[in-house]
């Protein structure tokens, strides 16, 4: 009986949070915050005025302590997942900050809010409270970020890699830490039990966070999978009974099971299987099923019926304002005392400010401890939910996605540009530049450079040589010839760090094609001589490239570039007419090229007979204009989308005669 | 020639720490580590036997670390050992006798056990590779490798196998593997010229990758893997990048065993 009714408990609840989350996505919103809200929807404050009934039959009160247990086993899971999620090497080289941007958003809504429980106390605490246990209460819930909801938050928009998203998580995951301390130390003290073990509990907090960093860590380093990359399950049934006697120390301790789960997460080494395993092993149980429980189970023992008179809504709404001051002024002043920009500032005091889940975690705690009342407990939620709610419309206002978006590329380029294969892969301005020809290297070179100057993308200079060069017949293998050299002085005239890479081939479309892939270079190179576009369609190996290539490729009739001035874009009708306005844009924001918009598909002349050399192509939908008349021939750059690999189509791109 | 990167190859891979493996032998995990980084002289022959044991090995193969018996001809530390071993104990005639029997008996002559060129083909060596940095060479390895689609999947096993334990076993030999990716063991050998700069265990720098991929687990990846790290010989190294053709280096390889 008791299993039947857990299962619709929880039956009930992921309905609500889906359908609320469809409605919610469309607003804008976290997830989270329809799994609040559902939570708040089934419990007393809605179901039970629409239907005291259907609310009892559905959570009967003897049934909260089983529904109670499962949601904080959740929430053990969730907060383990949270950990192993969080990317320690975002803390490096932005230390300074995120210190002070934790401290200042501790201290000061702390400071605000034991000051605002100085006319709290009267009404709103429970009998027999001392000033000083609720003071600091209410102290630690105002300075609460919620890590997780911020990382939700995060993830959801994507900005998880951005600077500003990695600074207002490391700050959060810093703050948490600190206020699970300061929380601990008020419950010492609000149960009573004076000053002294509140500094005992203190003491082996940090003692038990040096065991797990220098004992347990270490350990972890050695389970990892071996040889292949399968894990065990074994390994895995091992990591979670770590987890739980961490969570369970840390709950003995004194500083909540949810510390020792996180800590936990944080430690496992990244560098190998086990930790990606892990988190696709639970994420979606953890965060789809288990995490809503947690929801409920707080929205269930939310009252806002509560609530009843102007009064208590005045108090409301005093305590938001204390709150939204205290969290987003003290980060936000913070961060730009410590040099970032003011948009990225606002930023990270509006993502700082989200309380969500933690705050939903404290107010639990104080509830159970009887330091906060019922009624205290429901305004502090509509609190957390405010808060929370107001995050993403402010952030869009502050710092709108497409900025974001730009931000991370940026971040990614650096990243892979310093270390690693390791990485997932962002498309960044990487390019492939396909050389066979010494003669047209050159003005590839230029090309490349002009695509990557700002933002230093990676380029590989890929030469493919005959498998043939290698017979027994060779005397030698003859580098008099070879492209790169040619490559490489240019590239080094123009200051451009590439990477070299040949090898011989059979098949060169094809292992040019393989090569992009397993590069991701969302820009593949390559140069033709004029006689190649003889025919009526491009041909050979260039043939493979545009059929396969999972990248835009450019096609460079080579009349002589140098350094890139201006980009003359003829707009085609054809399907890949979007490609190659994309890329005149791109070496345009990369290099500061001008681009002039050409006439249309007007069918007018193209100078220098270019008009017989791209002829052909108008067939299958290449147009052309009249091309930038000044001196010095034109190089053309026919732009084939990665999206349409069919038909071509090209803008004129004038690259600055070479004068 | 660096014995202790290819032990630490196989101990790695057999997902042994140090410690453990130390005292399957009884040693130190201190002196292990030391002749993995190359600060104490190679293990004597009875420990690499003992080594060779715990791995499931037959110790031939460690043994043949020691004395590279990669180049054709040349007697490995092992069969010197035994020659030794006969020397010291004065073995006349008949006990000789008794013991070219046992050889006789406990291993009959048959089809030699195949060797790395067994697992190449001529599409999969790549001679006169250039690269500006070595994961580019271990890329070009996994194209090979799989050259239909997942070629990117291995590359990044491969590079991630290398993040943890860097494969480099001296003599400017890099040895990315990958327990799957292929039903039945398979390389590619990619040689670089001009070598490339990487962080080695004797400060050589790169010339050869050697990927090989559909390992399996236990003694038999193990037994390619220590195949493998037997071409790490200054000698057939510089025979493979001064081949001028496939068949060239494919004829040193068949000589090296």
């Amino acid at each position: 009986m008791h299993v039947v009714q857990l299962l619709c408990q929880i039956g009930a609840i992921l309905l609500a949070g889906r359908l609320l989350g469809r409605l919610m996505r469309r607003l804008g919103q976290p997830t989270v915050i329809a799994e609040i809200l559902a939570g708040i929807l089934l419990g007393p404050s809605l179901l039970g005025v629409i239907s005291p009934g259907a609310l009892d039959a559905l959570f009967p009160a003897a049934s909260l302590p089983v529904l109670g247990m499962t949601a904080q086993l959740g929430l053990v899971f969730f907060m383990f997942l949270v950990g192993l999620e969080f990317d320690p090497s975002l803390l490096r080289g932005q230390g300074r900050s995120s210190v002070a941007i934790s401290n200042a958003g501790i201290i000061v809504p702390f400071v605000l809010g034991a000051i605002a429980s100085i006319p709290l106390h009267a009404t709103l605490a429970p009998a027999g409270v001392s000033r000083i246990a609720f003071g600091l209460f209410l102290g630690a819930a105002m300075s609460v970020t919620a890590f997780p909801v911020l990382a939700r938050i995060l993830a959801e928009r994507r900005l998880i890699r951005t600077r500003v998203g990695a600074l207002a998580l490391a700050a959060a995951a810093v703050d948490d830490v600190t206020a699970w301390c300061m929380l601990a130390f008020v419950v010492a003290v609000a149960g009573a039990a004076g000053v002294g073990p509140a500094l005992q509990t203190t003491g082996l907090a940090i003692v038990y966070v040096l065991v797990m960093w220098k004992v347990v860590r270490p350990m972890l380093a050695r389970i990892g999978p071996r040889g292949g990359l399968a894990v065990s399950s074994d390994t895995i049934a091992f990591v979670f009974l770590v987890l739980l006697a961490s969570a369970a120390v840390t709950e003995w301790i004194g500083i909540h099971a949810l510390f020792g789960a996180f800590l936990l997460g944080a430690i496992i080494p990244r560098d190998r299987g086990l930790h990606t395993v892990l988190v696709e092993k639970i994420e979606d149980f953890v965060t789809i099923v288990l995490l809503p429980l947690f929801f409920a189970y707080s929205g269930l023992r939310t009252q806002i019926g509560l609530l009843d008179d102007p009064t208590a809504w005045w108090t409301t709404l005093g305590i938001i304002t204390v709150a939204c001051v205290g969290k987003f002024g003290g980060t936000a002043a913070a961060a730009r005392l410590t040099g970032l920009d003011l948009r990225s500032s606002a930023a990270i005091g509006v993502l700082m400010n989200t309380r969500g889940l933690m705050e939903l975690v404290v107010l639990n705690i104080g509830l159970d401890l009887g330091v906060i009342s019922t009624e205290l407990f429901a305004m502090m939620v509509i609190m957390a939910l405010v808060t929370t709610w107001i995050t993403s419309p402010l952030l869009e206002r502050i710092f709108p996605a497409a900025k974001m978006a730009e931000e991370a590329a940026l971040d990614s380029a650096a990243r892979t540009a310093a270390a690693a294969t390791l990485l997932p892969l962002e498309p960044v301005p990487a390019v492939l530049v396909c050389v066979s020809d010494p003669g047209i290297a050159p003005a590839l070179v230029h090309l490349a450079d002009a695509w990557t100057r700002r933002t230093k993308g990676a380029v590989w200079a890929l030469h493919l040589s005959p498998t043939a060069r290698f017979s027994e017949s060779m005397q030698g293998i003859d580098r008099d010839e070879d492209p790169l050299q040619a490559v490489a002085a240019t590239a080094a005239a123009v200051g451009l760090a590439l990477d070299p890479l040949s090898f011989p081939s059979a098949t060169p479309g094809d292992d040019i094609v393989r090569v992009a892939r397993l590069k991701r270079v969302p820009l593949v190179l390559i140069g033709v001589h004029r006689s190649a576009l003889l025919g009526e369609t491009l041909g050979g190996a260039t043939g493979i490239i545009l059929r396969d290539a999972p990248a835009d490729v450019g096609v460079l009739i080579d009349r002589g570039l140098g350094a890139l001035r201006r980009v003359g874009l003829i707009r085609g009708t054809g399907p890949h007419a979007d490609a190659a306005e994309r890329l005149a844009a791109r070496f345009a924001a990369e290099s500061g090229v001008e681009v002039v918009p050409l006439a249309d598909a007007t069918g007018r002349e193209a100078p220098d007979g270019l008009d017989l050399i791209v002829a052909p192509f108008a067939a299958s939908g290449l147009v052309w204009g009249s091309a930038i008349p000044e001196g010095g021939a034109t190089s053309w750059l026919l732009v084939y989308g990665s999206e349409a690999h069919r038909a071509a189509v090209a803008p004129a791109a004038d690259l600055g005669a070479t004068g | 020639m660096h014995v202790g990167a290819s032990l630490r190859l196989l101990r790695t891979e057999a997902g042994l720490s140090l410690k453990t493996l130390g005292q399957a032998i009884g040693v130190s995990a201190a002196y292990l580590s030391r002749v993995e980084n190359g600060h104490d002289p190679a293990p004597t022959a009875d420990r690499l036997c003992a080594i060779a044991r715990v791995f499931g090995l037959p110790s031939e193969l460690l043994l043949d670390l020691t004395g590279r018996a990669a180049v054709p001809g040349a007697p490995s530390l092992a069969s010197r050992t035994l020659l030794q071993e006969v020397a010291r104990r004065r073995l006349g005639p008949a006990q000789i006798g008794r013991v070219l029997d046992f050889i006789a008996r406990e291993f009959p002559e048959g089809p030699a056990a195949p060797g790395i060129a067994g697992l190449l083909t001529p599409d999969r060596v790549m001679l006169g590779v250039r690269v500006g940095r070595l994961e580019d060479a271990v890329d070009l390895a996994a194209m090979r490798l799989v050259p239909d689609g997942g070629s990117e999947a291995l590359a990044q096993a491969l590079h991630a196998r290398e993040y943890v334990f860097p494969s480099a076993v001296g003599a400017g030999l890099l040895l990315p593997h990958a327990a799957g990716f292929a039903p039945s063991p398979t390389a590619c050998l990619v040689l670089l010229d001009p070598p490339c700069d990487a962080a080695t265990p004797d400060d050589a720098p790169i010339r050869a990758v050697l990927a090989v991929i559909g390992l399996g687990e236990g003694a038999p990846a193990l037994s390619w893997l220590a195949r493998a790290a037997r071409l790490a010989d200054p000698e057939l190294i510089a025979q493979f990048t001064a081949a001028r053709s496939v068949s060239e280096v494919m004829g040193s390889l068949a000589g090296a065993g």
